[in-house]
């Protein structure tokens, strides 16, 4: 009978020592709440250009010539310059927006500027078949990765039924156009 | 006939050999499929045991009353967790005629087979402690072995949760058996085994205790029926009451009583819980190593002064309030640790609060904060 009851007193300390173990790491495991995970964050790249090789410039438009001076392309700039001698000339090209990165883009605004304002005078830009003719806020055009749109220019020197509203020397104009890409979540 | 210590060594070499073979047909199989096989496997054992040594009966003296303690024991024990469920809430179970047709009835023929196995080997009375120990951890190990699920096991957590819920448990429900057939029958330890793995396919709700608490349950159940039976066992021997059967009662109720201080402040089930500190940042109020108590409070009852236990960014900070804002009926608070510079830079919101420090315990976290933070660095 005595080992009985030495049994029962090791039971006991057995039983003490596992449900300490247990409060001790339940209550270390309480403590902090860890999210472990292994992630690979994959190099990822930005960016939007100008695809130069899609440069294109429509006809019946003002030729834009190496006399009359070629359009200067880049990855982010296209420049050029035109002379609009009567009243239906205008200039017209377009050329491709493209995002050669891995990471979505959306077009988020057009901001368009010309240095002169009068009724002889249309710019417009056309985007994807939308087009604008004045700054434009949240537009919110998607570009996907590897995916490309095409931009537009025209600058037409208008027929105005008021032949006092045309300029009376030459007039030099600045326009300007500048697309915002935002990436996409 | 009766065994002998040749049978019984032999007996636990077989079972130790199909273990093994279990074990590795078993590495990539469903629970339910590891009950046919276990089942099968128990039998290639137990046929030639009853062809060599025949049926056994099972007619001891305390058939009755082991009976009925069991029942009485289980039944409160039911009726004491559902309380708690009160407490803690209720989850969803495994009831359900489907699950009852495919999972409880093969588990209640393994039950079956599992203690008319062990009866046969070791039920006679006679048998060795040590081979009789040997055979218990034999059967631990096989039971493990259908109950795990490999998959689950894939970091130090829930290795922790599936010893403390599955393997402790079947420890002492291993053991429980075993002193039963041992020492009264088959069927006592048939009925308790049947009672604790059947009843979640009978009843449509459980208490949602948790890992701690399950585990906790586990345990504690099959250690006070061995005591009930031991203790009677003991009685009825006439064995005569001396001092040494008080002083192992001085020891026995303390201990018990000390486990479910721990085991009520370590699960917070009620209005309190027991948390390590873990960082000087209250010193001098209190300092790394100590155990705070929290109650659990509505923010609307903290005051600035008061001591709040609050989680941030998933880690649980205990600093003193400094400053409390209203803003839209929704309680917003500043706090600064003692022994810091600066305050928080963070406001708190109410559903981060989890209560105010009342009492402070010197020294009793540190096995804690050890265990956390090798948890950590692994």
């Amino acid at each position: 009978m005595e080992k009985r009851k030495n049994l029962q007193m090791g039971i006991i300390g057995v039983l003490a020592v596992a449900v300490l173990f247990m409060a001790i790491g339940f209550a270390a495991y309480s403590q902090t709440l860890n999210i472990n995970g292994d992630v690979t964050v994959k190099a990822s790249k930005w960016s939007i250009h100008w695809d130069q090789s899609s440069y294109q410039l429509s006809t019946g438009s003002v030729p834009l010539t190496s006399e009359t001076g070629l359009p200067t392309l880049s990855n982010t700039d296209v420049n050029f310059t035109a002379t609009l001698e009567k009243p239906g000339d205008f200039v017209e090209f377009s050329i491709d927006a493209v995002n050669d990165g891995t990471i979505d883009a959306q077009l988020t605004k057009i901001t368009m500027t010309s240095s002169v304002t009068a009724p002889y005078l249309s710019y417009e830009v056309n985007y994807n078949g939308t087009t604008y003719t004045s700054t434009t806020d949240n537009i919110g055009l998607d570009l996907g990765a590897e995916e490309s749109a095409t931009v537009k220019v025209k600058v037409s020197y208008v027929a105005v039924a008021d032949s006092t509203q045309l300029p009376a020397n030459d007039v030099n104009v600045t326009v300007g156009a500048n697309f915002d890409y935002e990436q996409v979540a | 006939m009766k065994k002998n210590y040749k049978a019984l060594l032999i007996d636990n070499l077989a079972l130790l050999f199909l273990i093994i073979v279990f074990y590795v047909i078993t590495k990539t199989v469903s629970s339910n499929l590891k009950s046919y096989l276990a089942i099968v496997f128990l039998l290639l054992i137990l046929i030639p045991n009853i062809i060599f040594f025949g049926i056994k009966k099972d007619n001891n003296y305390y058939l009755g009353y082991t009976v009925r303690s069991i029942i009485t024991i289980l039944l409160i024990s039911g009726i004491s967790i559902y309380i708690l469920g009160i407490f803690l809430g209720f989850t969803k179970g495994v009831f359900g005629l489907n699950s009852f047709l495919t999972v409880a009835i093969p588990e209640f023929i393994l039950i079956i087979i599992w203690e008319y196995f062990r009866y046969i080997v070791i039920g006679d009375g006679y048998s060795k402690f040590s081979l009789r120990f040997i055979f218990t951890i034999l059967l631990i190990i096989f039971s493990v072995l259908i109950q795990v699920n490999y998959t689950t096991l894939v970091d130090s957590y829930s290795i922790f949760v599936f010893v403390c819920t599955i393997v402790f448990p079947t420890i002492a429900l291993e053991f429980l058996c075993t002193f039963l057939v041992h020492n009264i029958g088959f069927r006592p330890s048939l009925l308790y085994k049947s009672i604790v793995t059947l009843y979640v396919y009978l009843i449509p709700i459980v208490p949602n205790l948790g890992n701690y608490l399950f585990g906790v349950v586990g345990v504690v159940i099959p250690f006070i029926t061995f005591y009930t039976i031991n203790k009677s066992l003991i009685r009825d021997n006439k064995y005569k009451k001396t001092m040494d059967t008080k002083s192992s009662t001085y020891i026995t109720i303390p201990i018990i009583i000390f486990l479910l201080i721990i085991t009520i402040l370590v699960s917070g089930i009620f209005h309190y819980k027991m948390i390590s500190v873990a960082s000087n940042s209250m010193e001098p109020t209190f300092f790394r190593g100590d155990a705070v108590i929290l109650e659990y409070t509505k923010p609307k009852n903290i005051e600035v002064g008061d001591i709040l236990v609050f989680k941030h960014k998933n880690i649980i900070v205990v600093h003193r309030v400094v400053n409390i804002k209203n803003h839209n009926n929704k309680y917003y608070f500043n706090t600064k640790g003692d022994a810091n510079d600066n305050e928080d830079k963070f406001d708190i919101e109410e559903k981060d609060v989890i209560g105010k420090v009342d009492y402070v315990v010197k020294y009793i976290g540190y096995p804690t904060i050890f265990i956390n933070e090798m948890f950590r660095k692994g």
